[in-house]
């Protein structure tokens, strides 16, 4: 009985071994290193100060900017990677199969590319000298400059951002589509039902979960986006694409304040926690609903 | 009688020995080579493998290239050399040396640095090392930046490139007489070099071409440290008077507290230095030095402020297609705030040996191996713009260089050397907190989101503030 009870625990004793040292002591070390002043790049002294650094946060401009760009980027970015993932899985569902593997393969590329790559890719295309974007606007009377405005640098990684991921939110709602029995489909249309009805009131509702899950992780990466960003703009101009990961590596690995930049990780840590699971009950309750 | 004349002979006798055996020994002391010399010194290295970490500039490439292969033949120590970007550089060191976990052998301290390595004890002191590790001829104090390496009598680091950031302008252009006669009709004198920031400005708008794409001014103005170096520390302040950051002894910045870092003068300068990039090219809010350096080789900059560094690379043929059309001259100045003191910067490079390395010594024979005479002069004849040691700045070699391509490179870095126009950072041990402050709020003004005076106004309380935080009590 005794064995029975602690069965499932021994079970769990291989990846608790692989969590603690990867996950769980960085996590506790980070909650300790928090409490205290530790600058790197200065020669005062490490100082335990509580929870000082926590305070610190709220009056922070330079975070409370980081957390708002980083807030508005996110929902941005689920919102049109959402649409466009949605209305390309609806494309490639109906797409004979050798063109649509071929479609989806294609779709691939732009997952396979390290982030690095895509936020150099991205600078090179929209160089303000030298760029094949800004060149061609610049014919369309439009001025397209990510060095100069605030707008134009926000539309550059939010675009970005689509290109990199919209595939993987295509792929997601594409397999909820598969999964959707044709007879369902078959009785709306007998039914009389236009494709707009069919859309709203079988489609939509079957595919719930697939729109869930995809949200909710794109939403995730794009609060803590860095890479691409920082090949982009560097969070620039001024510190209008400056997002919370962007202003965490700075203060850990350019300011070096160990003590402040863990509070701050910490924080970001259980903002997005939050943010995700304050999203998963409304999208939950939506999908309920219908 | 016979005694006497006998000990006499004895004694001249004996001194003549002496004198003779002492001359091969003396002889030996200035003839022997580097090479025979760490041939022989270096036995008990043979075999193990010393790290480097340096930032990727040209005399960096050509140590790992050339000098490090040759230094591994000669004594059989293995040189791995890790050239990558600047904070990538910084990251990597300052890591290993924090947490001592004896990864490099070698790392790259710019002078700027300095201060916050020696505050932490990063480094180890070159003048530990026993005599018989250093090589008779080596001759350290010739090396004219090493001064800036020197913190409470312990020498930190030792200078392998040591650059300047002068004036640069298209010596074609400034020559052409069409050009001439029509700047002189327009605005009234010879076009040369220009003296004052009015001067710079006007050559600045006669040269903003952007159909013909070309522009009359340059400037390293991204979000990133470089901003508030080229604004703060290096150039643009200074000629306004502003020296040492505007920042005092007692760590303080604004005028408030005794600071001048939001002085009449900063924001004078910090306003023309906004009002200038007008003439740039159009990415130039993207531009750090290295996108400075290809505007420059791409041809398309008439005059500017330039590394030596990036220099190095404009007066390439194989990289720049206005190699040879390029001249130096000291940058220009406010005449209504410059009363004297440096007007540009002196951009040093060295190598410093962590106090975790496991290879200390084999270390130290590197950097000699690299620093001395005969291979300073080979990386100066080589790269053409980097000089460590006076003995060659003050030489026949630095004009051959001059001639060769074309420049005043030399004679402006020998004028600055002499006469301090050309200055390293303050001794500040929390630099990059300072830049890493700055370069954020200066690039608030630079994409109009404040004005000059605003700017510089929170700029000089923030690092007030900062200060305070820290310790520092006025």
């Amino acid at each position: 009985m005794l064995k029975l009870k602690f069965k499932p625990w021994m079970l769990l004793i291989p990846l608790l071994l692989l969590l603690g040292p990867t996950s769980l002591i960085p996590f506790v070390y980070a909650i300790y290193m928090s409490l205290y002043r530790y600058v790197v790049t200065s020669p005062a002294p490490v100082v335990f100060i509580g929870l000082g650094n926590y305070v610190k946060l709220f009056y922070d401009d330079m975070f409370i900017n980081a957390l708002w760009r980083g807030l508005i980027f996110a929902i941005s970015c689920i919102t049109l990677e959402v649409a466009l993932g949605f209305g390309l899985a609806l494309l490639l569902w109906d797409i004979p199969s050798k063109l649509g593997s071929f479609l989806r393969v294609m779709l691939c590329i732009p997952l396979a590319a390290p982030p690095i790559v895509i936020g150099t890719m991205w600078k090179l295309m929209l160089n303000p000298d030298v760029g094949p974007v800004p060149y061609f606007l610049r014919h369309l009377n439009i001025d397209f400059n990510i060095g100069e405005s605030e707008l134009d640098a926000f539309l550059a990684t939010l675009f970005m951002d689509a290109w990199h991921w919209t595939p993987l939110v295509t792929f997601i709602l594409l397999a909820g589509l598969l999964a959707i029995p044709k007879g369902l489909l078959e009785v709306a249309e007998v039914s009389g039902a236009t494709f707009m009805q069919k859309l709203r009131h079988v489609i939509v509702p079957l595919i719930s979960q697939q729109f869930l899950i995809a949200s909710l992780i794109r939403f995730m990466d794009a609060l803590r986006i860095f890479d691409e960003v920082w090949m982009l703009t560097c969070g620039g101009p001024g510190i209008s694409t400056q997002y919370l990961c962007i202003y965490i590596y700075r203060l850990v690995l350019t300011q070096w304040d160990l003590g402040y930049g863990s509070a701050l990780s910490i924080v970001t840590l259980y903002i997005i926690i939050g943010f995700s699971m304050l999203l998963f009950n409304l999208l939950l309750k939506g999908g309920g609903e219908e | 009688m016979m005694r006497y004349r006998s000990r006499i002979l004895i004694a001249l006798l004996t001194s003549t020995l002496i004198l003779f055996s002492s001359v091969p020994l003396v002889s030996f002391a200035s003839e022997v080579t580097i090479r025979d010399w760490l041939a022989e010194v270096s036995k008990p290295y043979r075999g193990i493998t010393i790290r480097w970490i340096t930032e990727s500039t040209p005399p960096s490439l050509f140590i790992r290239d050339v000098l490090a292969p040759e230094f591994e033949k000669i004594t059989g120590i293995k040189v791995e050399v890790e050239a990558t970007s600047w904070d990538e550089m910084y990251r990597k060191s300052i890591a290993d040396m924090e947490a001592k976990t004896g990864i490099y052998d070698l790392v790259y301290v710019e002078q700027d640095i300095i201060a916050f390595y020696a505050k932490k004890g990063y480094l180890t002191d070159i003048r530990t090392f026993p005599k018989k590790l250093w090589y008779p001829g080596y001759d350290m104090w010739d090396i004219f930046s090493l001064k800036y390496y020197v913190v409470d009598d312990k020498i930190l680091a030792v200078p392998f490139e040591t650059f300047i950031k002068a004036y640069a302008y298209r010596k074609d252009l400034f020559n052409d007489p069409k050009e001439r006669a029509a700047f002189k009709a327009k605005y009234g004198w010879e076009l040369r070099p220009p003296k004052t920031w009015e001067e710079y400005k006007q050559i600045a708008e006669f040269f903003y071409r952007p159909k013909e794409n070309l522009y009359g001014h340059v400037a390293q103005a991204a979000t990133h440290p470089c901003l508030f170096y080229e604004v703060v520390a290096e150039t643009i302040l200074p000629t306004f008077g502003v020296h040492y950051w505007g920042i005092t002894l007692k760590r303080r910045a604004s005028v408030e507290e005794g600071g001048s870092l939001n002085s009449p003068a900063a924001v004078a300068a910090l306003t023309m230095y906004i009002d200038l990039l007008k003439y740039a090219p159009p990415g130039v809010k993207t531009y750090t030095w290295d996108e400075v350096g290809a505007a420059w080789c791409a041809g398309i900059i008439a005059q500017g402020l330039v590394y030596g560094d990036q220099l190095a690379k404009v007066i390439n043929p194989k990289l720049s297609k206005v190699a040879g059309k390029i001249d130096i001259a000291l940058p220009p100045v406010e005449p209504k705030y410059y009363k004297g003191g440096y007007v540009g910067y002196m951009d040093m490079g060295g190598f410093g040996i962590p106090a975790s390395s496991k290879h200390k010594e084999a270390a130290w024979l590197f950097i000699q191996w690299v620093t001395c005479k005969e291979n300073a002069a080979r990386m100066m004849k080589e790269l053409g713009t980097s000089c460590i040691r006076r003995s060659l700045l003050f030489s026949p070699l630095a004009d051959e260089i001059d001639k060769k391509y074309g420049f005043h490179y030399f004679e402006v870095m020998r004028k600055g050397v002499e006469f301090g126009l050309f200055e390293g950072a303050p001794p500040i041990p929390e630099h990059m907190i300072i830049v890493d402050m700055g370069y954020k709020i200066l690039a608030k003004a630079i994409a109009g989101k404040m004005t000059p005076k605003e700017c510089l106004d929170e700029l000089a309380h923030a690092i007030d503030a900062k200060f305070k935080e820290l310790g520092y009590t006025s």
